[in-house]
């Protein structure tokens, strides 16, 4: 008995090194197309440029990124669905691009028709606002809409907007709910003063951080890292949460050793504070999350399935 | 300038039926919502409304055109020359579109046949072959009936232009791509 465990466990460990050696000795066929989804400049841009310069760098391969925004990031899964699968067109969006959005969008898709190849970061959803302001917790932003002002709410993707407009309700007051190309136009938005606050995914630390901006709520199930005592959504009477993740894939069907080979390389940088963008992560999302494999296969189905109450909640 | 033109009625009719096409056909084939919608309990624009708008406003245009200009007595005539140069500008654009679409990819057919041109679509010289063949064909093609024949300096002008347009937009950005390179 403890012979044939033996004989399994080295065959498994076998295996194991085959296919990281298969994995790491797989090279695109050519340049990589790399489509991103929201604006240049994003949270989700700054990290896919430089996650792409970086592999250049260490693996000599050819990156060309491109934007293509739009709808939360639907507009780019559905350039994505019937491009090449051989590892040479990929794109980052974010996990509820596959799921709420995806789902909204009611377009023919789902997340089966991808292949998940690794998360970078988690978000740090916060609800933000300038510090001029003047509000320090989210309880002045509802006096101040109780008072009578028409608060401008910027949001990102058709969740967000969802979200927000069950916390106004929640709090009895109204938003007018702006939907903006990224959580980059949101902030711009925020220090213009054309928004009076809005959802950021972690772009505004650096404000934070500096004093100019305020995370006033968290957007996640959990507490922000950079402002711990700000209430969460669920402290605010909402059921539901902005949870995510910034995610690459890639079409349907693509080969293992392909898929296997891309999660390693982008995950060995975006873990890495020392690279670039290993350390804007840290900074921006307070360090990288790298799901990959099955486990962000089942993450992405779960956010599609999911994606159905919250729309209920919003329309009934 | 003729009383006898009827082009403002025949421009009208165009006008009534591509604003038809665009209300009746486009907006409800490529738009999911209607003209309002509910989102978040409350009644909302949706994303046809705008199209069918401009569809209205480009029908009314087509009407005025045909009941109230379409007598009008200084009207434009259309000739048959000026059909016959639209149809030519228009071959010659879309058979320069053409050659820079497939030229890059038959070259690569016939001289690298062990691969294809997606992959070598940022590799010199396949990736300017499209670029360079196309955009010559155009330019050639729209300035020699403006000179009334083919000069040999035409198509020193057309090269020298395209290189140029080469050396702007492609050689100093490692992302850019010329076209067709960004759709292949």
């Amino acid at each position: 008995m403890k012979r044939l465990l033996k004989t399994a466990m080295s065959t498994a460990a076998a295996l194991v090194l085959a296919t990281a050696a298969f994995a790491s000795d797989w090279t695109p066929p050519g340049p990589i197309k790399l489509m991103i989804a929201f604006k240049a400049g994003g949270g989700a841009d700054t990290q896919a440029r430089l996650i792409a310069e970086a592999l250049e760098a260490k693996m000599g391969w050819k990156f060309i990124p491109e934007q293509v925004t739009g709808k939360g990031g639907v507009n780019l899964l559905a350039a994505l669905k019937d491009a090449p699968n051989d590892g040479t067109t990929i794109g980052m969006v974010v996990t509820e691009s596959l799921g709420y959005n995806l789902a909204a969008a009611n377009a023919g898709m789902t997340p089966a028709d991808f292949t998940g190849l690794s998360t970078t970061a988690g978000f740090q959803m916060g609800v933000v606002s300038l510090t001029s302001k003047g509000w320090t917790t989210f309880s002045d932003v509802v006096a101040a809409a109780k008072g009578g002002a028409s608060l401008k709410f910027g949001a990102m993707s058709p969740k967000l907007e969802d979200i927000a407009f069950l916390l106004a309700e929640a709090q009895g007051i109204e938003f007018n709910i702006v939907p903006v190309k990224g959580g980059k136009a949101v902030m711009n938005g925020v220090n213009a003063g054309d928004l009076d606050l809005g959802f950021m995914a972690g772009i505004q630390g650096k404000g934070v951080a500096a004093g100019d901006l305020v995370n006033l709520a968290s957007g996640l199930s959990t507490p922000l890292k950079q402002t711990p005592d700000a209430p969460t959504l669920a402290d605010l009477g909402v059921n539901y949460n902005a949870d995510g993740y910034f995610v690459f894939v890639g079409p349907a069907g693509m080969p293992e050793e392909a898929r296997n080979a891309l999660a390693e390389a982008i995950g060995s940088v975006a873990g890495d504070e020392n690279s670039k963008a290993g350390g804007i992560i840290k900074k921006a999302f307070g360090g990288a999350a790298l799901i990959t494999g099955a486990e962000l296969d089942s993450l992405l189905a779960d956010g599609f399935t999911g994606a159905g109450e919250l729309m209920k909640a919003v329309t009934e | 300038m003729t009383p006898h033109s009827r082009a403002n009625i025949y421009l009208g009719l165009g006008c009534i039926a591509f604003a038809a096409l665009v209300a009746f056909v486009w907006v409800p084939l490529d738009v999911d919502s209607g003209l309002v919608e509910k989102v978040r309990r409350r009644l909302a624009i949706g994303d046809a409304l705008a199209p069918t708008v401009a569809a209205v406003f480009i029908g009314v245009g087509g009407l005025v055109l045909v009941l109230v200009e379409g007598r009008a007595l200084e009207q434009a005539r259309l000739r048959f020359n000026d059909l016959v140069f639209v149809a030519l500008a228009l071959s010659i654009l879309v058979a320069g579109f053409l050659i820079m679409l497939y030229a890059g990819p038959v070259a690569v057919a016939l001289f690298a046949s062990e691969t294809e041109y997606r992959l070598l679509r940022d590799t010199v010289p396949w990736k300017y072959i499209g670029f360079f063949l196309g955009g010559v064909f155009i330019l050639v093609g729209l300035i020699t009936p403006s000179e009334n024949g083919f000069r040999l300096r035409t198509l020193w002008v057309a090269i020298a232009v395209v290189l140029v347009l080469i050396l702007i937009y492609d050689v100093p950005f490692e992302d850019l791509l010329l076209p067709p390179n960004g759709d292949v």
